[in-house]
């Protein structure tokens, strides 16, 4: 099954039209080019500089963005818009506050006309596996951060799509707090079998949770490096002690320093001063 | 800073003055220092009152007042609210009647009223039309800000979630602008009573405000204060129970 291609992203590009306040319009060459193939329920993470269009490639996927060329295939089928077999969460709080844990996650099945009893079945099931049992009648105020992202999380499970964008979702979560989450993350994902596509600025964060990692490059960007990550499953907070983990967020960072330099518009010269 | 004085419930501090300045006027006009065709002691104010009720003298202002104040309450919030929406989603409209709109909160509209006289005549229509336009500013003004300070992240699920624009409106940004609608309606309803009250002193025959001003006129004193302390509790409880609602919405979302 891991074999079979269910997301391809052929010369996906993105330029923007910006206008200025004198009227006069300019192009900003976001993304190049990007070609990838996603095997069904791997994690692949993209990394890459600040500003190289990592979530708007996310955007792309999810039919929340048109592309200004190239094509993003789901099996065989072209995206044109949002579709039913990808579910979303953002890097924002994107939990609904007038709604319970339970009443977020039934959303997606509420929009598609499941009735109550069913949905609240499926989702008391995606509630456990998030590990928010017990909090189904809480409302997000009343939760941590973390709790947050995991109802966001469950509320894409919730309707069962084949592949899970994640864009940055742990961006506001303390570094303790992203490592023990992403240990619940993998589980969910062993337990789920979703394929995922993950966003994250954080290099101990991408070799830790991924199959292979998507350096891209500074704008306009394109995919300058495919990092393959053998260390072996189940992985957890211990994996960033091995060796092998050291080895790989080192190599991923000599890739990625020259890109977040530029981006940053930074020379060696300055570097060494 | 570190407060160092002792810690008293804000309650008691509130009832205190209240309680407080009842007695001291109370006090005052029953010892003689405020003659009678000035003030009459507060609890003469509310036996005069208690006798109304009793008589069932109070009943049709009461209903007068409260038929203009949710009638015009209705119409405002209806309008204000579909308003409120429309200027949202048509951001040049909105920017170009804004002006206008907050403008009108500067105007002493009850100077229009010979002009109402006039076209409405005497009675609730001049009162229901002055009360709505007044009404209707907070309420479209919170609307299209509520609107406006949604975060671009909702659309984003509701768009991924593939919602029809109907189910993106009343189950995504409706309630993600509640609040803000809340806040209006809040202060629309307080501007509703206050504007009826006082366009009842000029423009009607029935009310509670008309009441107030045919004791004055008559130097019923006792009388007069009687309807100052029924418009008053009328105006308390409406304000504490919209303060208790907007409260209850916001802290479900804090």
């Amino acid at each position: 099954m891991k074999d079979k291609t269910c997301l391809s992203l052929w010369q996906v590009a993105m330029t923007y039209n910006l206008r200025a306040p004198d009227g006069t319009v300019t192009d900003l060459e976001a993304i190049r080019e990007v070609t990838h193939e996603l095997r069904m329920g791997e994690f692949v993470t993209i990394i890459g500089p600040s500003g190289c269009g990592k979530s708007t490639l996310l955007e792309v996927i999810a039919g929340l963005r048109k592309a200004s060329g190239g094509e993003v295939y789901i099996w065989d089928q072209r995206i044109t818009g949002p579709h039913p077999s990808i579910g979303m969460v953002f890097q924002e709080e994107s939990t609904f506050p007038w709604r319970t844990v339970m009443e977020n996650v039934e959303f997606g099945l509420e929009v598609r006309g499941v009735p109550k009893k069913e949905r609240q079945k499926t989702c008391q099931r995606i509630i456990e596996i998030v590990g928010l049992h017990g909090f189904e009648n809480s409302h997000p105020n009343a939760l941590s951060g973390g709790m947050k992202q995991r109802v966001a999380i469950a509320r894409a499970l919730a309707t069962d799509p084949e592949i899970m964008l994640m864009d940055e979702p742990f961006g506001a979560l303390d570094q303790q707090t992203r490592l023990f989450i992403g240990q619940e993350l993998l589980r969910i994902w062993e337990e789920t079998g979703k394929t995922i596509l993950f966003v994250t600025h954080d290099i101990n964060e991408a070799v830790y949770l991924s199959d292979r990692v998507l350096v891209m490059s500074h704008r306009p960007s394109v995919v300058k490096a495919v990092v393959e990550v053998d260390i072996p499953r189940p992985r957890d907070t211990s994996t960033i002690t091995l060796e092998r983990f050291h080895e790989l967020t080192s190599a991923l960072w000599e890739t990625l320093r020259v890109e977040s330099e530029k981006a940053l518009g930074i020379t060696k010269t300055e570097v060494h001063i | 800073m570190p407060e160092t004085y002792p810690k008293i419930k804000p309650q008691w501090v509130q009832w205190s003055i209240i309680v407080g300045s009842v007695l001291i006027l109370e006090a005052l006009s029953r010892g003689g220092l405020i003659r009678r065709t000035i003030l009459v002691p507060p609890t003469e104010m509310v036996y005069t009152l208690a006798g109304f009720i009793v008589a069932n003298q109070v009943t049709p202002h009461f209903i007068r007042t409260m038929v203009e104040t949710f009638s015009s309450f209705a119409i405002a919030a209806t309008f204000g609210i579909g308003i409120g929406i429309f200027f949202w989603k048509f951001i040049r409209i909105g920017k170009m009647f804004e002006p206008y709109i907050v403008s009108i909160y500067a105007m002493p509209l009850v100077l229009f009223y010979p002009l109402l006289l006039i076209f409405l005549g005497l009675g609730s229509p001049p009162i229901i039309f002055i009360t709505t336009i007044t009404s209707i500013i907070p309420i479209i003004l919170n609307t299209t800000i509520g609107f406006r300070e949604i975060g671009e992240v909702l659309h984003k699920v509701a768009k991924s979630n593939r919602c029809t624009p109907w189910q993106t409106f009343s189950k995504v940004l409706f309630p993600a602008a509640t609040p803000f609608i809340f806040t209006g309606l809040k202060l629309g309803f307080i501007y509703a009573l206050i504007v009826t009250i006082g366009m009842e002193f000029i423009l009607t025959d029935l009310g509670l405000g008309f009441q107030v001003h045919q004791y004055y006129d008559f130097f019923n004193s006792p009388a007069m204060y009687a309807y100052i302390v029924l418009n008053l509790l009328i105006a308390v409880l409406a304000n504490a129970l919209l303060f208790r609602g907007e409260g209850a919405v916001r802290r479900e979302r804090a």
